[in-house]
Order: C-alpha cells, then structure tokens, then sequence
C-alpha cells in the first residue's frame, strides 16, 4: 500500500517504524481533545444562549398576610414586570415547583420546616433586548416589598469560565499534539538522513538537488501519516462510539457531553488526520531541507 | 582549472599544495602515483566533494568558490565519477543503480529502460540487470559503478582506480570504454596506481607524490611541466582528442 520507488531504503529504518504507531497515537489525542473542545463550545454557547434569555424575579412572603392578599401582591407584580420593555413572557412557578428547586437546600420536608417559600417568576426575555432592570425592581419594590431579580449573572459568569478553562485546556492540548508530533517525524527524518548519510552522499554526487532527496522523505512522511491518521481516527471514532453506547446506557456525565454532539462536528474533526498528514510532510521537507544545507557536499 | 591549489582535512597538515594544472576540454589525463599520494582528494576537488584550503579552482569556466549550493548539481550532472569504493546503492539493482543519475536528471522511464541495459550490456552484464550490487563480484560492480558515471554521457569522467578490482583484459576493455567517450569529447581523468596499465597507453600523466603534481607527456618526455608550472603548462592538449566539440575547460 502507498509504496513509491525511493534511492534511499527508508522503509528499513528501525527508527522510522514505529511512525505510524506515534502518529496514531498523536491522532488520536488530538481528535478527543478537539471534540472535547468543540463540545464544551458547543454547551457554552447553548448555555449561554439560554441563560441570557432569562431571568427569575423573585417575591419574598409579606409576615401576616393571608392567602388573597398574597395573590393580589404577586399578580400585581407581575403586572409590573410585564410592562417592561423587552420582557415577552412570565410564568409564575407553583408551590410545589418552588419546593423542588429549593429541595438541594431545605430538604425534601421544607413545609414542616415552617419556613414560608417565596413566591418565583421565571421572565422570558426578547432576544437581543436588555430590560431596565434597575428600573422594574424599583417598581416591584412598590409593589412587592423585598422583590429580587435574579438575572443568573454570577452563576452564568463562574460556569462559563469553567467551560471556557476547559476548552483552553483541551485547544492546548490539540496544539502540544500537533506540535510534538511534528517534533517527533523530524528527529526520524534526521536520524533517516543520518542512517543514509553514504547514499544521500552519492545521490548528491551524481547531481541531485536538496528537493530532490526532501522528496523521497516527504514521500515516506506521507506514507507514514497516513497509515498514522487512518489507525488513529479508527481508535478516535471507536471510542466516541462506545462513549455514545454509555450515553445511551445512561451513564450521565457522558451523556449530557453526546448530546451535544452534532453531526456538523465531524467536518472539523476530519480535518485532523488531515492535518497531522501535511504536518509530517511539510516538517520532514524542512528538516531534511535544514540538515542538508550543513552536510559538507 | 587548477590555481595554487592545496587540500587539507581539518586542521591537519597540507595533504596537496601549490597545485596548478589546466584540463583541456576533451583532453585524456592519467593521475598516477602511490596509494595514499593524494590523487582522490585530487579528484573530490574536482567533482565538488571537497573544498580546497588555499587557491583557485575552475570548473567548465566557473569559480567554484563562489557557486552557490543551487549550482552544484547542474554541475555535478556534467561530472562522472567512478568512486574507488564503486559507492553502489546497496537496495538498488544494477539497473536502477545505473539509471540513478538519469532519473535525478529527469530523463524520461521509457528512454531509461532502452539506454540503461544496453550499456550495462556493453560492459557484460546484461544477464544481471536486477542482481543487487551485494549479489555481484567486484569486478561486476565496478563496472556497474563505470557503467553509472558513464550513463549520461559527462563532460568530464573521473574514475578511481577504475580497473583495480577487474582481469588485465576486462581492465584494457574498459579503458578503451573510456577512450571512445573520450573521442566523443568527454575530457576523461583516470587515478590509477597501476604503471602497467598506464604504460600501454599514450596518454598525458598528472604525476601526484609528496604533495604536488607535475605533468608528464609520454608523447613529448622533454615537455615536463613541474608542481609550480603555470597553469596552462598542462593545456592545451592537441593530439587525438582534440576532436572536442565541447567549448568550455575542465
């Protein structure tokens, strides 16, 4: 397979061997990383896109107020929310889902707690439209006393910087990869030169150029990366698949990840064995290239 | 054309000095002298695989000092060098060993696989075109070797103690190899330790001992040239060669 006509016997270099096994390797770690990074973009963005769409107002119990005055504070209030520019929706939750989203911190008996639950409006908002909302919560301030609005700001800043971290530290990754993948094609390619230093000697003699000799490095780089990249996507595409198989088991932190896989992913994902290909051959042309220009002939 | 030209390696002492000497186109030199005297560092200077320490070398009218590395091999492609350790690629059949220097200089498959075996034919061993260079006897694979430095017909040939690994009669029939090209205009330097084979020909001898060279011309013995004769001593060379239809000097 890919065989070329070369003058120099390249192919039985105990160097040059394991190549393809390093560059699959190299691969490999490359294609999880870079789906790791376009995953973890992907969910930022999504995210992010959600949670800048809403908000949540919430209405602290009055002390001694019965159940028809408490009604009549919080539709007021949510009167005055709906009157806000760029508000396009409220849903004010029920008791028992206030209960459910305070369990984590109350306890699942937060009734016989005593405790009185306050009442919650999730606020949709116009894409591309910020409300004033310093304005809306003097307002509700007026008509219900103690309101808050939460715009999920401090949550939404830690968790994307989370994300973000992650994807810096997947992206490097990826380009320590690729980066010590070319390192390791052009220690072979010079350890090649140096093996074959007697033949590169005669090839020169009887009038070749540099290129000429880079280009039977070149064709063994690309022979190399691409048995490299095929063994390589074949490890990457099989675990993928079994992280789909556990998602699909259920197994949640592996879940949520395939999820947001999409099949527009694979096309940037393609392009890293690829890449890894021309890597080898653009690094072997220069470092063959280099270690000719210091040879004495 | 060679101009005070001397040769050391590293820091060690001047293998050749004060060298000076001028090839004719077309002209047929002996380099004769003991092992050791220097006559293949003589010819690396010619065939670029060697800098000189002091002087001038001219090579087909250029100044080899200031070549850049580009030119080498368009340089080289005009050279034939028959090395003394024949430098056969050992993976390479005699064939593709042969047709090397075609194939760098982009000669096309088809003209490759007509001209290549019928040199290799020529100098007997047609029967062993795809024999790996280990499979031969040195004899073969010095005629290999000729049959490489020969194949694009060179300007200049310079062959190494080319007949030391061959019979006196395969060694006369690659001689008279050597001077059909040489007939055909290629300027021919053959390094050879063997007075015998040089006694039988009639051609000019670049004497090589204690560092220096002097030119001798069996057919003039009073013209003798000394070490540190001006350049042209050597040149021009009239007699059977000069049916050269090559212009520039060697």
């Amino acid at each position: 397979m890919l065989r070329f006509r070369t003058d120099l016997p390249l192919d039985r270099d105990s160097t040059a061997r394991f190549l393809p096994w390093i560059i699959g390797f190299m691969v490999y770690l490359a294609m999880i990383a870079a789906t790791v990074a376009l995953l973890v973009e992907h969910v930022t963005q999504r995210w992010q896109r959600d949670l800048s769409g809403q908000l949540t107002v919430e209405l602290p119990a009055v002390a001694g107020e019965d159940e028809a005055a408490r009604k009549q504070r919080v539709n007021e209030a949510v009167e005055e929310i709906i009157d806000t520019n760029g508000i396009i929706g409220t849903r004010l939750l029920d008791q028992a889902e206030v209960k459910r989203l305070l369990s984590p911190w109350l306890g699942a008996q937060a009734d016989q707690l005593g405790v009185t639950l306050p009442d919650l409006v999730a606020v949709s908002l116009q894409p591309g439209v910020r409300p004033n909302l310093s304005e809306l919560a003097e307002r509700l301030q007026a008509a219900s006393p103690g309101a808050a609005i939460d715009d999920h700001a401090d949550f939404n800043a830690g968790a994307m910087n989370f994300l973000k971290t992650v994807e810096v530290l997947a992206v490097s990754l990826l380009a320590l990869v690729l980066v010590a993948t070319a390192g390791v094609v052009a220690f072979v390619a010079r350890a090649g030169l140096s093996i074959h230093r007697r033949i590169v000697e005669v090839v020169h003699l009887v009038g070749a150029h540099d290129s000429y000799i880079a280009r039977q490095f070149q064709a063994q780089a690309f022979r190399y990366g691409f048995m490299g990249a095929f063994i390589g996507t074949l490890l990457a595409a099989a675990t993928l698949l079994s992280a789909g198989v556990f998602a699909a088991r259920g197994a949640a932190p592996i879940s949520a990840a395939v999820r947001a896989f999409e099949p527009w992913m694979i096309w940037p994902l393609a392009l890293i064995p690829l890449a890894a290909v021309l890597i080898a051959m653009v690094t072997v042309r220069l470092a063959v290239l280099q270690a000719l220009r210091r040879m004495a002939y | 054309m060679f101009d005070g030209v001397a040769v050391r390696y590293g820091a060690g002492p001047e293998v050749l000095r004060g060298i000076s000497f001028t090839l004719a186109p077309g002209s047929f030199h002996f380099l004769v002298g003991p092992s050791g005297a220097g006559k293949s560092s003589l010819l690396k200077l010619i065939y670029l695989g060697l800098r000189p320490a002091a002087g001038r070398v001219e090579l087909f009218g250029r100044d080899v000092s200031v070549l850049r590395r580009s030119d080498y091999p368009g340089m080289r492609r005009r050279i034939g060098v028959v090395f003394q350790d024949f430098r056969l690629i050992e993976h390479l059949s005699a064939m593709d060993n042969v047709a090397l220097p075609l194939r760098i200089a982009g000669v096309r498959e088809s003209d490759i696989k007509r001209h290549v075996p019928e040199l290799l034919g020529w100098v007997g061993l047609k029967h062993h075109l795809d024999a790996l260079p280990a499979t031969l006897s040195g004899g073969q694979q010095q005629r290999v070797a000729i049959a490489r430095a020969v194949i694009s017909r060179p300007s200049l040939l310079l062959a190494d103690e080319p007949t030391g690994n061959v019979d006196d009669n395969i060694g006369v029939r690659l001689m008279y190899l050597f001077e059909e090209l040489n007939k055909m205009g290629t300027t021919v330097v053959i390094a050879t330790h063997n007075e015998g084979l040089v006694g039988r020909f009639s051609h000019r001898q670049l004497r090589i001992g204690n560092g220096t060279v002097r030119l001798t011309d069996p057919n003039a013995p009073n013209v003798i040239a000394s070490d540190a004769a001006p350049s042209d001593a050597a040149s021009p060379e009239p007699g059977p060669e000069s049916g050269d239809q090559r212009q520039e000097s060697a």
